[in-house]
């Protein structure tokens, strides 16, 4: 993961510095980005520790590297950025979401009918869900359609109304298999304080399942 | 330069890239080279909790450096302290850092003398009395500001705080850092220790109940600016913070985001974790004001 050419990246020095730039080439090894006008008279870098940061969608992609200046043509230097460390992502949430893959269903109460339709549960937070259905006109259902679901999390059954706040294809854009519906659940407190202890019951037992995982598979020493 | 790169991630909290850069160096390094490489890479690998590994460079380091009256030998003999030292096998860490003191000493090596008086001091806290632990860190101290090396000063406290809690005295670790965080604050530039050293006495803080001075120390903190353990101190610090004020919702957002295994330190983490959890669930049995 490394951003795309011409993005603006930040820069952020061991003591705290941030500086801003813009890339130029990159590839999964390194990056090249322009001398930094901030960076002013000083030294060059010769393995300067850095952090490059780009925004992304609800946070920031964090890459750890190495700067390098580099002479690429006639006096005109580059900084090379080498991958030192591993690529992360700066959540920016508000709550947590759990991933979960369990039957629910959705109703879209515009409309005379309001059946329920059978649906995938993806994920679930205090104050809302995703999921996947079959039927592709969900994508023609605009942001704020009011519907109602039912569905579990932690064993305890949940019945909410909400709205839709978008919807994705699954599959081709052209050729959808069906439709990733994103709800956001009617603010009700106890409601929410309900669904957030299940949302931690999840929370917990996935912790203790991916502990399990890595002692199963820690090498012996 | 290798060697000052991989202590410069060490030094940033990154200690796998510190391995790393220290595992490829010894590919090309030559014998006496190999020996002190080999001691750096038995604190990295040890700190990513491959403690195993850890044990085996030091013993190759010990067969290319024993016997050799030289910076590579006191670099060993320091080396076996510190990991001595951190398997809490406390006799045996303060003969190591003893004849390492003495052999620095000898061959005038101020920054492994300044590195073992800190180590002896922590020692001392636990093996003779708290009172000579703090005066030996006192000298430690001064051996560190004299080569101006400030993360080793933070070391220092921070190792000798450690040392006061294994000997079950948390009210005097607190006091201990709570003296020492203003000396660190004035320091010119921010240290990995130093930031260790606040949140360290934020996590004291935090299991005292003195929340409010606790969330003020990370509350000033940069959480971007994080690496490695010292992030994964500050979102388990953030998250006891949040549960004990009853906030949930940020509790389990900053549990979501830990990530502690693979560390030295992964086993006690995980026990604070099992403690955080348990924390949390009791609080929804309480109202809340999230």
């Amino acid at each position: 993961m490394s951003p795309h050419l011409g993005a603006s990246v930040t820069l952020l020095g061991d003591d705290g510095e941030a500086i801003t730039s813009m890339v130029v080439f990159s590839d999964d090894h390194q990056i090249y980005v322009a001398v930094p006008g901030e960076w002013g008279a000083r030294p060059q870098p010769d393995g300067l520790f850095f952090e490059v940061t780009w925004p992304g969608t609800n946070g920031a992609h964090v890459l750890p590297v190495v700067a390098y200046a580099e002479e690429v043509a006639h006096g005109r230097h580059l900084w090379r950025l080498t991958i030192s460390g591993e690529y992360r992502f700066d959540q920016r949430r508000r709550y947590v979401r759990v991933r979960v893959q369990t039957p629910m269903t959705i109703a879209n109460l515009v409309g005379a009918s309001g059946d329920s339709e059978r649906a995938t549960m993806l994920d679930v937070s205090e104050t809302s869900l995703s999921c996947a259905v079959d039927d592709v006109t969900w994508l023609d259902a605009p942001a704020k359609t009011p519907v109602r679901v039912r569905f579990t999390v932690a064993d305890l059954q949940f019945v909410a109304n909400g709205v839709v706040l978008r919807t994705t294809p699954i599959g081709s854009d052209h050729n959808p298999e069906g439709a990733r519906v994103v709800v956001i659940f009617e603010h009700r407190m106890d409601f929410a304080d309900r669904l957030r202890r299940a949302v931690f019951e999840e929370q917990r037992r996935r912790i203790a399942e991916e502990r399990e995982l890595i002692e199963r598979n820690a090498p012996e020493e | 330069m290798t060697r000052a790169a991989a202590r410069a991630a060490y030094l940033g909290g990154d200690f796998h890239t510190a391995a790393q850069l220290v595992e490829t160096a010894l590919e090309t390094a030559s014998p006496s080279e190999a020996a002190m490489l080999r001691c750096d890479l038995t604190r990295y690998l040890y700190l990513v909790g491959r403690s195993a590994a850890a044990q085996d460079q030091l013993r190759v380091a010990g067969t290319l450096a024993r016997g050799g009256r030289d910076e590579a030998e006191a670099t060993w003999l320091a080396t076996t302290g510190w990991l001595r030292l951190h398997h809490l096998e406390f006799a045996l860490a303060i003969d190591a850092a003893r004849e390492a003191l003495e052999l620095a000493r000898t061959l005038g090596l101020a920054e492994i003398e300044a590195d073992v008086l800190g180590q002896i001091a922590s020692l001392e806290v636990v093996q003779l009395s708290p009172e000579k632990g703090l005066a030996r860190a006192e000298e430690a101290i001064a051996a560190a500001r004299a080569i101006g090396d400030l993360d080793l000063v933070a070391e220092i406290y921070v190792n000798v705080a450690a040392s006061l809690e294994t000997m079950g005295d948390q009210a005097g670790a607190t006091a201990y850092l709570e003296q020492k965080l203003p000396i660190v604050e004035a320091f010119p530039r921010p240290t990995l220790a130093g930031t260790f050293l606040k949140l360290a006495l934020a996590q004291l803080l935090t299991h005292e109940d003195r929340i409010d001075e606790a969330a003020h120390i990370v509350g000033g903190m940069d959480p971007r600016r994080l690496h490695g353990v010292t992030r994964i101190l500050f979102r388990l610090t953030q998250a006891e913070i949040a549960a004990k004020v009853g906030n949930l919702s940020a509790a389990m957002l900053w549990i979501d985001e830990l990530d502690i295994s693979g560390w030295a330190y992964s086993d006690q983490w995980h026990t604070q974790l099992d403690e955080l959890l348990k924390v949390v669930a009791e609080g929804f049995d309480r109202p809340t004001d999230d």
